[in-house]
């Protein structure tokens, strides 16, 4: 599948006051699209970068998991689940390693998802990681759907991208420009999260400012940008809180799970 | 549907079949004009003996196959008050494009009408062309309305049909279109006259959701077989797929005794009454389902994973309960709210199978068709709370 990719030209007064409106009302509660479960086409973009002195996952029973191991195993719960939720759910997946590598089309199996991630193999850190690059690669992949009234028709497919970064020394950032990347994020059809697994944040790594740079490819609000250090269990629980449909879920700050029994 | 059987294919070699392809194909397509049964299941009354007939028998809208001692002939079979009427085309061989000779699988048909009914009401055989692709599709609608004049004829010679008849159209307030009359001659015993009639079962106050469900027009017919003169009639319902789905299969419903002595029209309305509560029940589930899924919305809004957002059959929350995160599968089946509760299920987000991950579905859940959505969604919520501890312990122990 290609997409066409339109080339914009410098914008007008107009298009520039329009957006600064859109961005206004994007603000508030309202949804820009109905609350309707349409099919997800979900990218899975996993980084299999193991950086020199990183630390495993270690479990109450003392047994030891490299980052990889942990996220390839929250993630079939991840797919196993999504799966469950609705079958017309769509998965693929993409290796990032110093570039990014389109390892799976879309598929409705998740086991084709996992067989395919349990071939991934750890690969050593690159010096920089260029966002710019899987952006493309996804834009190139992917054809938005056409819609031609989005606040009020849902669309037959919307896709959604997870970004599960795992580097603690290496600042991801557009280094061939972010015109495809804005072309994706502009469209209501199109949601990207982020999972950050990381390094405990001290002054040896570049944790905090990973981080913050992770949070600011949310534009529009919408996104989840979840972040972890090596707590099994969290893993396991950001991975549920990433199942939850794009157009049906509170925003990340309105997020409660607690079953309170009534006294 | 049009069905040519893969072994007659291979003798389709013959001119005047390999002509019509394209006029069966068209058919098939577009339907024919004038039929009245399409893709029904049958039901026979609970008391009949009579066993439920598989699709197969009543999808076919009709059938074209080579006759098996004769290439040239075409047999178009019509589906027709309960019945069929099969049409004879005979081609000649050496000129397989002319005007075929036509005769009918009701021999009584066959020798009343004369050249002349032919010449009038049939006009495609006067403009025959081959080449044109609604050739058969306008023979087949003109055969049809001819029928149905002859069978109307027939009814005047019988008054107690022409009676139940005429009381039928004014009850349903149908028209002659969308009913179609079989009379049988009363010498033979054995025989029977048919009406088919397409009930007005309105389906305007459904959810536009549910009845774009499936494709299809959704039809209603109600077969009514006269064995004899003083014998009961023997109802049928037949229902098209769209309007199975949405108040149950044809089998599942029941169709009341006919008492003796009642008239068509006063059964008929009763089965109205019957279909027309039906429809009233999927409305009110619809409904029902819908304020059950708010309700949880309401309740749950900040866990809420997702939910059937256009039919309210299903909402998968997320909970937490002394730092242990689940998943909660809550599903509302057909039988919901008037026979039965949801369906729970908790399902693991730290353990799995090899193929899904570890679930454990409520089996201890109280519920009552008579409480408010509120008191049904307290009630899932306390059993989620009671079976917390025993799912961790399984979940651990399973996988």
């Amino acid at each position: 599948m290609s997409e066409e990719v339109e080339v914009l030209s410098g914008n007008t007064l107009s298009e520039d006051v329009e957006k600064v409106v859109e961005k206004i009302s994007n603000t508030t509660v309202e949804f820009r699209v109905p609350r309707v479960n349409c099919p997800e086409h979900i990218i899975l973009v996993v980084d299999v970068c193991h950086e020199v002195g990183n630390t495993p996952y270690r479990l109450a029973d003392g047994s030891k998991f490299s980052a990889l191991y942990m996220v390839k195993r929250a993630l079939t719960l991840f797919l196993q689940n999504k799966h469950a939720i609705d079958a017309r759910h769509k998965f693929a997946l993409v290796l990032l390693h110093n570039i990014p590598v389109w390892i799976s089309d879309f598929t409705s199996d998740p086991q084709k998802i996992i067989s395919d991630l349990e071939l991934a193999e750890e690969r050593p850190a690159t010096t920089h990681c260029d966002l710019s690059l899987v952006f493309e690669l996804i834009a190139h992949q992917i054809s938005l759907p056409k819609c031609s009234n989005p606040s009020v028709v849902p669309p037959p497919y919307m896709y959604r991208t997870i970004l599960i970064y795992g580097r603690s020394h290496c600042l991801p950032q557009f280094l061939h420009g972010k015109e495809l990347f804005s072309h994706l994020i502009q469209s209501p059809h199109f949601v990207l999260d982020v999972l950050y697994t990381h390094e405990s944040p001290s002054d040896n790594n570049k944790c905090e400012g990973i981080f913050d740079l992770l949070c600011g490819l949310d534009e529009g609000g919408w996104s989840y940008v979840l972040e972890v250090s090596r707590n099994a269990t969290k893993l396991h629980n950001y991975f549920g809180t990433l199942l939850a449909h794009p157009f049906q879920r509170p925003v990340q700050k309105d997020l409660s799970y607690t079953l309170v029994p009534k006294d | 549907m049009v069905e040519i059987p893969m072994e007659e294919q291979a003798s389709l070699n013959n001119a005047p079949l390999n002509m019509f392809t394209r006029q069966m194909e068209y058919m098939k397509v577009n339907g024919v004009p004038g039929v009245l049964f399409s893709d029904c299941a049958e039901i026979s009354k609970a008391s009949e003996a009579q066993g439920v007939k598989n699709k197969g028998d009543n999808g076919e809208i009709l059938e074209c196959r080579p006759e098996s001692y004769s290439e040239n002939t075409l047999l178009i079979k019509l589906p027709y008050a309960g019945t069929n009427l099969t049409i004879h085309l005979l081609f000649n061989p050496q000129e397989p494009w002319m005007v075929p000779e036509m005769t009918f699988s009701d021999d009584r048909f066959t020798s009343t009408i004369t050249l002349k009914d032919l010449e009038d009401q049939v006009p495609s055989l006067n403009e025959w062309d081959t080449s044109t692709d609604d050739i058969l599709a306008q023979l087949v609608h003109q055969v049809l309305q001819l029928y149905r004049g002859y069978q109307l004829d027939r009814l005047e010679e019988d008054e107690i049909l022409q009676i139940q008849y005429e009381s039928l159209l004014k009850a349903l307030k149908i028209g002659e279109g969308d009913i179609e009359v079989s009379v049988n001659s009363t010498e033979q015993v054995s025989t029977t006259s048919s009406f088919l009639m397409r009930l007005p079962l309105s389906l305007q106050d459904v959810p536009p959701v549910l009845v774009d469900a499936n494709p299809g027009t959704p039809n209603t017919f109600l077969q009514v077989d006269f064995p004899r003169r003083e014998a009961a009639f023997v109802p049928k319902l037949h229902l098209s797929s769209c309007v199975e789905s949405l108040i149950g299969e044809a089998s599942s419903l029941a169709l009341p005794t006919v008492p003796p002595g009642i008239g068509v029209m006063d059964y008929v309305e009763r089965i109205m009454e019957l279909l027309e509560e039906k429809v009233r029940r999927t409305i009110l589930s619809f409904e029902t389902r819908k304020q059950f899924i708010a309700e949880v919305l309401c309740q749950f809004g900040c866990a809420v994973v997702e939910y059937d957002a256009e039919r309210f059959n299903k909402i998968v929350v997320m909970m937490e309960v002394k730092d242990f995160h689940f998943l909660a599968f809550i599903s509302l089946g057909s039988l919901f709210p008037q026979q039965h509760g949801p369906r729970v299920v908790l399902q693991s987000l730290y353990h799995n199978s090899a193929k899904e991950p570890v679930s454990k579905e409520l089996t201890d859940l109280k519920y009552s068709s008579q409480w408010k959505p509120e008191e049904m969604v307290q009630h899932t919520k306390e059993a989620i709370l009671a079976n917390i501890s025993s799912f961790q312990m399984s979940s651990i122990r399973t996988s």
